[in-house]
């Protein structure tokens, strides 16, 4: 199971925006993105999920900093509702099948 | 950084150490990126490295080479050939020392846009992907090490089976494209025409294999930039994301498996203190 917030697209556009705005005021390079995934299946089916675990509270994203330290991010995760309004999908849901292989 | 001994009897004594130009300036933006220094080490690994690149003649041929050994995010997305910066999605990678580390779910590494085949100047029939892999996808299915693809043509370097790495640098027939029974090591796919296509393999120590095809292969590729721990077909939809540790990754044109292969891992090894397997 992976954790993260399930919303629309025009949200998930504007999470998007923010996090690539918060490191344009900051004069950096786009190291990170917020990744909207279309659930595809499941009870879920047609939504955007955006993930996000308590494990990427813990990386260290630039000079020593995390996510938490951005004020930023406070911003936009209000935004979706808080970090307690994440939900657990199946991964399978948003997984497309690799014909190819 | 030059360290100048004081002069005497007249006589400007040179530099202690220098480094070269390229070396010294992806050395810089990772120290800003991490907000500290990297290692003597690991300083003058990457330099002898980048040295070692321009001697050999290959240099030209990376286009894009990530290190992501560093533990912080923005210092993990630079490249050292080009200083552009790939865009790592916010959850789903874990940055440890001497590799990244997708989830196998949603975790991955988009490289920028002027890495695409036209703009960066590779295609099917000059071409190369590399990867340094510490620690193979946990799964048995296929998983992509890296890669793209679009309309059935396809550049990517997948976990294939529960017991080979293949490279794919055309279309969508797998069965001409060189596949080696390993699953971790590092990896380089290179191509220099339509009819030939190596996977070579390095691992521990000095052991080294190496597959090739040579049917005629030669559909061109989309002219869209890959990912690391994924496959990109388009924003959103993304194939076969793996939870492998993967320690370097680099594309640009043909060069010697061999070769490149042994200075990644003299480059990984003396930066990281780890060993591959």
């Amino acid at each position: 199971m992976i954790l993260g917030f399930l919303t629309d697209e025009q949200t998930a556009a504007a999470i998007a925006a923010g996090v690539d705005a918060a490191q344009d005021a900051r004069g950096v390079a786009r190291y990170l993105a917020a990744s909207a995934m279309p659930v595809l299946s499941g009870p879920h089916a047609g939504s955007i999920f955006l993930p996000f675990d308590d494990a990427a509270l813990d990386q260290v994203m630039h000079r020593g900093m995390h996510l938490g330290d951005f004020p930023e991010f406070a911003q936009l995760v209000d935004m979706i509702g808080g970090l307690n309004a994440r939900v657990e999908i199946d991964p399978q849901h948003i997984r497309l099948p690799d014909a190819d292989l | 950084m030059n360290i100048f001994r004081p002069p005497f009897a007249g006589m400007w004594a040179p530099p202690v150490d220098s480094l070269d130009a390229d070396a010294a300036a992806y050395i810089a933006a990772v120290e800003t990126a991490k907000g500290s220094a990297v290692t003597s080490t690991q300083r003058d690994a990457i330099n002898a490295f980048v040295v070692g690149e321009k001697s050999a003649s290959r240099w030209d041929s990376i286009k894009r080479l990530y290190l992501p050994i560093w533990g912080v995010a923005a210092a993990n997305a630079i490249c050292m050939r080009s200083l552009t910066s790939g865009t790592f999605t916010v959850s789903g990678v874990t940055h440890a020392a001497g590799y990244v580390q997708g989830n196998g779910s949603t975790g991955r590494m988009d490289l920028d846009a002027g890495a695409s085949p036209a703009t960066a100047g590779y295609s099917t029939s000059d071409c190369h992907m590399a990867a340094v892999i510490y620690q193979a996808d946990s799964r048995t299915d296929s998983r992509y090490i890296g890669g793209q693809a679009l309309g059935g043509t396809a550049f990517d370097i997948a976990f294939a089976s529960a017991t080979e790495v293949r490279f794919d640098p055309q279309g969508s027939n797998a069965s001409v494209n060189p596949v080696v029974a390993f699953r971790n090591g590092i990896f380089v796919g290179a191509s220099n025409s339509t009819s030939y296509r190596v996977l070579g393999r390095r691992g521990a120590g000095t052991a080294y294999a190496e597959a090739t095809r040579t049917e005629s292969a030669n559909v061109a590729f989309s002219d869209i930039s890959p990912s690391m721990a994924a496959r990109y077909i388009i924003p959103s939809v993304i194939q076969g994301y793996s939870d492998a540790r993967i320690g370097g990754f680099s594309i640009g044109n043909y060069l010697d498996p061999s070769a490149y292969s042994m200075s990644l891992k003299e480059l990984w090894e003396t930066c990281t203190g780890l060993t591959l397997p």
